[in-house]
């Protein structure tokens, strides 16, 4: 559960959504975003591949991402954490989980400005 | 020398020139079988790396089958009793209902006497007796609201099914993981087969058709984790974010210690600290 709908059931309404890395990439370079949720497993351009982009750009480097990922194993955990991304949601889960994600990424951004 | 020895010397070379003969065509059949064995010895070589390959590739796939098969079963386990929940949820709905409809019923006939009541003291005058007989009618018909109130389970029962279908949801997640592991499955297949036209290749006599088309399908055609799984728990999150916070705390931990400005790392420390107060 990733789409538009998911989110705003969690009280999240503006929302964009992109089948693939690459599209995203084109709709961030828009500008206006909070925050970014995205798979690990991607079609085309992998979850790494597509946090690494994010990163490499400063406009929006310091852009918070939350991965929903199938494992959650250490290595691959540690990964993200190198790579800088701020939170994981393993698969399945709950909506409720998605918004206290969210929520806790959000009150370290509020925090930090 | 006599007649005697010449005629040994020629048998001797005749003996000689045989023994020449069969050297020579004996090198023809070990040149012979030297370029077999040329032939043969990459395609043994290649033979024993496509079974090598082969015989982890299989096990593998059928490890992915299986997580497949428990995943399903798991998810479909926790589906089932969910359903089985939400019948009884909706029999004990029924159930409320049908008291419900006794309630109404007892509300209508109280209504009805007090309605009665004030009917026939339009042309009475009121006094205390009056005012008592309609108090304790009136009493009677809040009690049968009051019973109805207390026994009305129905927000408690829709909000139960309502979280029901949140966890058949999570539950139904489990088709993103297998399509995962059977897409892994596939992959597996696709380079057993792949291997397997290589070798044969060799053997003229067999017709090849390798394609990897062939297992190009619209639904298996996805990018896969083949470490996928499907808990249907929290505890993989809950592991996750040990990981994820394990790292953060240390980091804190050490800058503390050195005393260093932490100022690049200030988000994820404060991240971090929440965290762990929240815990």
């Amino acid at each position: 559960m990733s789409d538009s709908n998911d989110l705003h059931d969690v009280g999240y309404y503006y929302v964009e959504t992109a089948s693939y890395g690459v599209k995203a990439l084109q709709k961030l370079t828009d500008g206006g975003f909070d925050c970014i949720i995205t798979d690990w497993n991607m079609p085309k351009m992998n979850g790494f591949e597509f946090v690494k982009a994010i990163k490499a750009n400063t406009a929006r480097a310091r852009l918070p991402i939350l991965v929903v990922t199938t494992r959650g194993l250490e290595e691959e955990i540690k990964r993200m954490l190198k790579m800088g991304v701020a939170s994981s949601i393993v698969k399945p889960f709950k909506a409720g989980l998605l918004k206290e994600k969210l929520d806790d990424i959000f009150a370290v951004e509020s925090k930090t400005l | 020398m006599k007649h005697e020895d010449l005629e040994s010397i020629l048998e001797k070379m005749g003996e000689l020139k045989a023994l020449f003969l069969l050297g020579q065509r004996t090198v023809q059949i070990l040149q012979d079988l030297f370029a077999f064995i040329q032939q043969i010895v990459p395609i043994a070589e290649e033979l024993k790396a496509a079974a090598e390959a082969t015989s982890g590739k299989l096990p593998k796939a059928s490890q992915h089958l299986e997580k497949v098969t428990h995943a399903t079963e798991v998810a479909s386990i926790e589906i089932l009793d969910i359903v089985e929940g939400v019948l009884a949820k909706l029999e004990g709905m029924q159930r409320d209902l049908k008291h419900t409809r006794v309630v109404a019923e007892g509300l209508q006939q109280t209504a009805q006497r007090v309605e009665t009541f004030l009917q026939t003291m339009t042309d009475e005058p009121w006094n205390h007796q009056n005012i008592e007989q309609l108090k304790a009618l009136l009493q009677e018909h809040f009690q049968v609201l009051q019973t109805h109130i207390a026994e009305d389970n129905f927000q408690s029962c829709v909000d139960g099914i309502q979280d029901d279908c949140t966890n058949i949801m999570m539950a139904l997640q489990v088709q993103d993981i297998t399509a995962q592991q059977i897409a892994a499955v596939n992959h597996l297949m696709q380079s057993v087969d792949e291997n397997l036209t290589r070798l044969l290749r060799h053997f003229n006599e067999v017709e090849v058709h390798a394609d990897a088309l062939r297992y190009r399908h619209p639904h298996l055609d996805i990018p896969f984790d083949d470490s996928a799984e499907y808990f249907g728990t929290e505890e993989r999150q809950n592991l996750a974010d040990s990981f994820l916070e394990e790292p953060r705390l240390g980091k804190k931990r050490k800058d503390h210690d050195t005393g260093r400005n932490n100022e690049p790392g200030k988000e994820v420390l404060e991240f971090a600290e929440k965290k762990s107060e929240k815990d």
